[in-house]
């Protein structure tokens, strides 16, 4: 629901994924939500790759064993549907918390 | 760690995995220490992950885990969003910027600053270039629309000069003209011309009968058929009223009264059509033949005219309707 919203609010002029993905590093930033950085985006089939460092979800939080930022995932999942009109699963495969000092997540489509 | 050897041993060992171009193997000695194995696992896969780093391969999955792991990762996605970012840029995506990469931003969002400055300055130099091509096509089309009407306007003015406005017949100046040089040309291959003038029977009454616009419209007539009956380098002018004049080339004295005699009998048969009536019309001719001969000697075109109008008036006298012929005498020379 809160991608959603973001969507709606901030990225409704994007119109294409570059354009996206510049509005969300700018919203990102600007709302103190994270530094976001796109690895790769691969249209073809529907995979993105991005980090988000100093996160709002685990940024100053100590190590632990489990990865955190599950509103991250949540977020960027509803951004990506909204846009793309399709579903997503997005996975945080790295934590700062986990001591991998970066916040990285994998969205996939689901259902090709 | 009891055995100051084995410390030794691991320490040896570290210090190759750190500072040797090959990775050791680990002996079984060190895979019983506890952790040792995943030490040294540890490091060997830190060593490839900052080997393909090196030869500029950021693609390989770090799964390792930990701070010095997640700094490879950090650099990783760095590296990968900075390519990211440069494939944006090679595709015309100026718009692209980065941050919080020390000197790498500073150097990347100048280059493509200054990427899209040369771009759209570019972009302005077209622009304006074509604007300036489109005004000048239409500056060429606007003068080359005013020459050809200027050309067109001469050509009407040329023709409006030569030509009389009611029949389209070359007028008296024009006449004379055309018809001195092909009689030139006659002399030159030593033939004969005639010159012969019409006159339309009757016309004032005609016109006091039917109206002036029917009167036009016979001479219009007249002309018309007339000029049907020449060939082509015969030559046919309105001197004035209903008066005209032909010059028939390449023609002796009997041709020339056949030529005429051909043209006054379709006069005669072809009623002019005015307002759905049909009203009849006749002509009388003059002929005269300019022998070669006389060609170039004296003021030639206004003694024929003159011999060919006698021969007229002989014709209106005998009954009009019909031709009579005349013969030429050269004009005296003019003594200086």
């Amino acid at each position: 629901m809160a991608g959603r919203a973001f969507f709606e609010h901030h990225c409704q002029e994007a119109k294409d994924v570059n354009e996206l993905a510049n509005i969300i590093q700018e919203k990102f930033k600007e709302l103190s939500i994270g530094i976001v950085r796109f690895e790769e985006v691969d249209l073809d089939n529907m995979t993105f790759t991005l980090t988000v460092d100093e996160d709002l979800d685990c940024s100053g939080l100590p190590d632990t064993e489990e990865q955190i930022c599950v509103y991250d995932e949540g977020l960027i999942k509803g951004i990506l549907e909204a846009f793309t009109g399709k579903k997503f699963s997005v996975k945080e495969i790295d934590c700062w918390c986990m001591g991998e000092r970066t916040c990285r997540f994998k969205a996939d489509m689901v259902g090709k | 760690m009891e055995d100051p050897s084995a410390a030794q041993a691991v320490i040896a060992h570290i210090k190759k995995l750190l500072l040797s171009g090959k990775a050791p193997e680990l002996t079984p000695e060190l895979a019983e220490l506890p952790d040792m194995p995943e030490i040294h696992q540890y490091l060997v896969e830190l060593r490839r992950q900052l080997g393909g780093y090196a030869r500029g391969d950021f693609s390989a999955e770090v799964k390792l885990r930990g701070v010095m792991a997640g700094m490879v990762k950090v650099l990783q996605a760095n590296m990968r969003h900075l390519i990211w970012q440069m494939e944006r840029v090679e595709g015309g995506k100026l718009a692209q910027r980065v941050d919080f990469m020390g000197e790498f931003s500073v150097a990347f969002n100048s280059m493509v600053k200054q990427l899209d400055d040369a771009l759209t300055s570019l972009r302005l130099k077209e622009e304006e270039l074509l604007r300036i091509t489109h005004e000048l096509q239409q500056e060429v089309e606007k003068r080359g629309a005013a020459l050809s009407a200027l050309q067109k306007s001469e050509e009407n003015f040329k023709y409006l000069a030569e030509h009389d406005p009611l029949t389209n017949l070359l007028n008296r100046r024009s006449f004379f003209a055309q018809a001195e040089v092909e009689m030139a040309r006659n002399t030159i291959m030593d033939n004969p011309s005639c010159i012969a003038v019409m006159d339309v029977d009757s016309f004032k009454g005609f016109n006091d009968t039917h109206g002036h616009p029917s009167g036009d419209a016979a001479l219009r007539h007249i002309a018309s058929i007339s000029q049907q009956q020449l060939r082509s380098n015969d030559i046919m002018g309105r001197l004035g009223g209903e008066e005209f004049i032909f010059f028939f080339s390449n023609v002796d004295l009997e041709q020339g009264r056949l030529a005429a005699e051909r043209i006054r009998a379709v006069i005669a048969t072809n009623p002019v059509k005015v307002d759905g009536r049909r009203l009849p019309v006749t002509a009388s001719f003059g002929v005269v033949e300019v022998p070669p001969g006389c060609a170039g000697t004296g003021n030639i075109m206004d003694a024929a005219m003159r011999i060919a109008d006698e021969a007229l008036y002989e014709a209106k006298a005998a009954g009009r309707n019909r031709v009579m012929v005349a013969t030429f005498t050269p004009p005296e020379p003019t003594i200086l």
